[in-house]
């Protein structure tokens, strides 16, 4: 299983500490890593997971969506409501969201 | 590492380690600690699971559960059921008190989480509770009645507990229960389809609350440390209630706090020195993959004696890692309190001694599948290592138990685990045929009973019980309990594609815990779209395979990895056509179910043992 602690993820590493504490947030980075998350949980392809279906549409259950919440928190040093994984509609939605407008 | 405190040594001085007086009921029980020391501190929270937003002495305890019972008391009858909806929090254990300081029966249950959650739980577990009345508090009140607007929930009567002016307490008169009234419904082994709400007497909960304090040898100057569900047995009665039964101080996290970010679990045993805190299998793997090396060398748990696990398989290599990788924390191998326990017996059945170090011992696979316990040195392919759970506390009986003879099986035989004693359930509210299939057997060969028949395998050695296989079909997922006939409902229903009675639901063996697995039978007139490797098959396939795991989330909250798909007619049944789950498990661990599809994963046992080793 890959074990994508973000501390120890190279990409988000640099993406944390880059530009004195202001992130460059990179949408395809953090969907590709969202998307792999969820693939990991349902052991399918990356390939597999669409990026337009929400979480529960893709199957994903409500211990590995706190645990993901927990991680975006963690990266983006920012406080995320608890549910907000089970009320987005769809990956795509979430990146947006995460994403400064800027950088899109 | 260094500690802050490098020559303080970890042990406490010994408090008194004596029952607390004799109580009938929970009023008694919470009454005598908020006389004793009304301004002690028996609850803190914190809300996002690191700062404290709120505590909860003794004595406030006892007065906001008396003026919640008087507000109660005002509106309904006594043995009415209260549906208890509040979120993890302080207001959640005010209300349950007030529930018990009126009489009422407490239904703890679990909220939708979010809009467009489905509320099939909840629907069932209010049919089969018929609750007056539903409580939660006021921050989430709205919501709730939004969301049961347009459903079937939409009668209920919904209030706020925190409201209540606490100045009526005054007014409260000491209801005329005894330890036999009803105290809780606890629906944490309920099925969607076949809800059983476990019925918990006072003398019950309090047997339990005794046998956990022998068993964890507790005292009120103590601190617990918890994150669980307050709606799940091991939350509400192991944190809630075996802490204040002892008169100890209680600091509770709500769950998704921990499952965000794992390590505020163990900063917490770490910042107020805990003693004892604990969690299923799964948390405690949570904290390995997730907890950095950094986290790790702030924290000290040189002040965790009793770090049990319980609720679902105990895994020997999770101890092990767990304990190698917390060890530089000052975590101590022996702190592990592996326990077997379940709702029909309160909680807690089995557990060790504290303080000794938990026994993991290699038994030959091969002798198990036979029935037999058959102890091996060798660490070989056909070593199975299982973690032995301990004995029963306070005077209770456990037998393993032919299930088709139900005579008391040869020393050394696996059988089915039963129990009996003053910690068993009186029965499943309003079943009988249920309850007396579960909680009324008498042993063919000694007359004694009657016994609680757990639905799960296991044997003794050396005076140490060993869980080692399940005849319920019961999934145990992350902790959670899901009954195999309502996965297989959900599944059944997701796509035309899906032979009517066509699935078999069961989880396999991994590691690190049981892994779902869904064999589904494909509607002939499907068949051929979906078999083969072209591409249009694979579409095919992977339309059901998304209609199924959507489907599974939404109404069970369970990730379905593992989907295999099969020829109809292709699962095994009796000759009166029932489905046998545990003859489709076996032939799909052997391979030998006639798959359609090599495009999804192998047996998960295989996949995950392979990649982590």
């Amino acid at each position: 299983m890959s074990n994508a602690e973000i501390p120890d993820h190279p990409d988000l590493a640099d993406f944390a500490n880059s530009d004195g504490g202001t992130p460059v947030a990179n949408a395809a980075e953090i969907r590709e890593w969202i998307r792999a998350k969820v693939a990991e949980a349902l052991g399918v392809p990356v390939g597999q997971v669409d990026a337009r279906a929400s979480f529960i549409e893709l199957g994903v259950d409500s211990v590995t969506l706190f645990s993901m919440t927990g991680q975006l928190a963690e990266w983006f040093n920012r406080d995320l409501p608890a549910t907000m994984l089970f009320e987005i509609s769809s990956i795509n939605d979430l990146v947006a969201a995460l994403t400064p407008s800027e950088s899109r | 590492m260094a500690f802050p405190h490098a020559s303080s040594t970890a042990s406490q001085a010994m408090p008194s380690q004596s029952p607390p007086a004799a109580c009938r009921t929970w009023i008694e029980r919470l009454q005598q600690e908020a006389s004793k020391n009304p301004s002690r501190c028996a609850f803190t929270f914190l809300a996002q699971g690191e700062d404290e937003s709120g505590h909860l002495s003794y004595g406030e305890l006892d007065e906001r559960a008396r003026a919640i019972a008087v507000a109660l008391g005002d509106r309904i009858r006594p043995g009415s059921r209260v549906l208890l909806l509040h979120r993890s929090g302080l207001e959640f254990i005010a209300a349950l008190f007030g529930c018990l300081y009126a009489g009422l029966i407490a239904v703890p249950a679990l909220a939708p989480r979010a809009r467009r959650r489905s509320t099939d739980r909840l629907q069932s577990i209010v049919a089969d509770a018929c609750p007056a009345l539903v409580l939660t508090e006021s921050a989430t009140l709205a919501r709730l009645r939004h969301d049961f607007e347009a459903s079937p929930l939409a009668h209920l009567d919904i209030g706020a507990t925190d409201t209540i002016d606490p100045r009526v307490s005054d007014r409260w008169r000491e209801p005329p229960i005894d330890g036999d009234t009803v105290a809780i419904l606890q629906y944490t082994s309920g099925s969607t389809a076949r809800p059983r709400g476990v019925v918990l007497t006072h003398r019950a909960i309090l047997h339990n609350a005794e046998a956990t304090r022998q068993a964890f040898e507790s005292a009120g100057d103590y601190i617990h440390v918890g994150w669980l569900p307050l709606h799940h047995d091991m939350g509400l009665i192991g944190n809630v209630l075996g802490s204040l039964y002892v008169g100890g101080r209680t600091v509770l996290m709500p769950p998704e706090a921990f499952l965000m970010k794992p390590d505020r679990w163990l900063r917490a045993m770490s910042r107020y020195r805990a003693r004892s805190s604990g969690a299923p299998n799964f948390a405690y793997e949570l904290c390995l993959e997730r907890v950095s090396a950094a986290q790790r060398a702030t924290l000290d748990l040189r002040h965790w004696q009793v770090a049990f696990c319980g609720a679902e398989p105990v895994r020997a290599r999770t101890l092990q890692r767990f304990a190698e990788a917390f060890a530089p924390c000052g975590f101590r191998r022996e702190a592990f309190y592996p326990c077997y326990g379940l709702a029909e017996a309160t909680l807690l059945v089995t557990g060790g001694r504290a303080g000794e170090p938990p026994v993991i011992r290699p038994f030959s696979a091969r002798a198990l599948q036979e029935g037999r316990a058959l102890p091996v040195t060798n660490l070989d392919a056909d070593a199975r290592e299982l973690v032995g759970c301990g004995k029963t506390w306070n005077d209770q009986t456990l037998a393993i138990v032919d299930p088709a003879t139900r005579k008391v099986c040869a020393a050394g035989a696996v059988g089915e685990i039963c129990v009996r004693g003053g910690s068993v359930a009186s029965g499943y509210w309003q079943k009988a045929d249920a309850t007396k299939e579960t909680f009324g057997l008498m042993l063919a060969d000694t007359g004694e009973g009657p016994f609680l028949r757990t639905g799960d395998l296991g044997f003794v050695h050396d005076g140490a019980l060993y869980v080692s296989g399940r005849i319920k079909d019961l999934m145990i997922v992350a902790g959670r309990n899901h009954f195999a006939e309502d996965v297989e409902a959900t599944v059944e229903q997701a796509h035309d594609a899906i032979c009517p009675h066509g699935v078999a639901a069961f989880t396999v063996d991994a590691d690190t815990g049981e892994r779902p697995v869904v064999v589904v039978e494909i509607d002939r007139r499907y068949l051929l779209a979906m078999c083969g490797d072209t591409e249009a098959a694979t579409t095919a396939r992977d339309a059901i395979t998304r209609a199924i795991r959507a489907v599974a989330a939404e109404r069970h909250d369970l990730a379905l990895p593992f989907i295999c798909y099969v020829r109809p007619a292709a699962l095994p049944r009796t000759s009166s056509g029932k489905l046998q789950r545990h003859a489709a498990r076996a032939a799909y661990l052997a391979s030998a179910l006639p798959a359609i599809d090599e495009a999804l994963p192998p047996p998960p046992d295989r996949t995950l043992a392979d990649v982590e080793r």
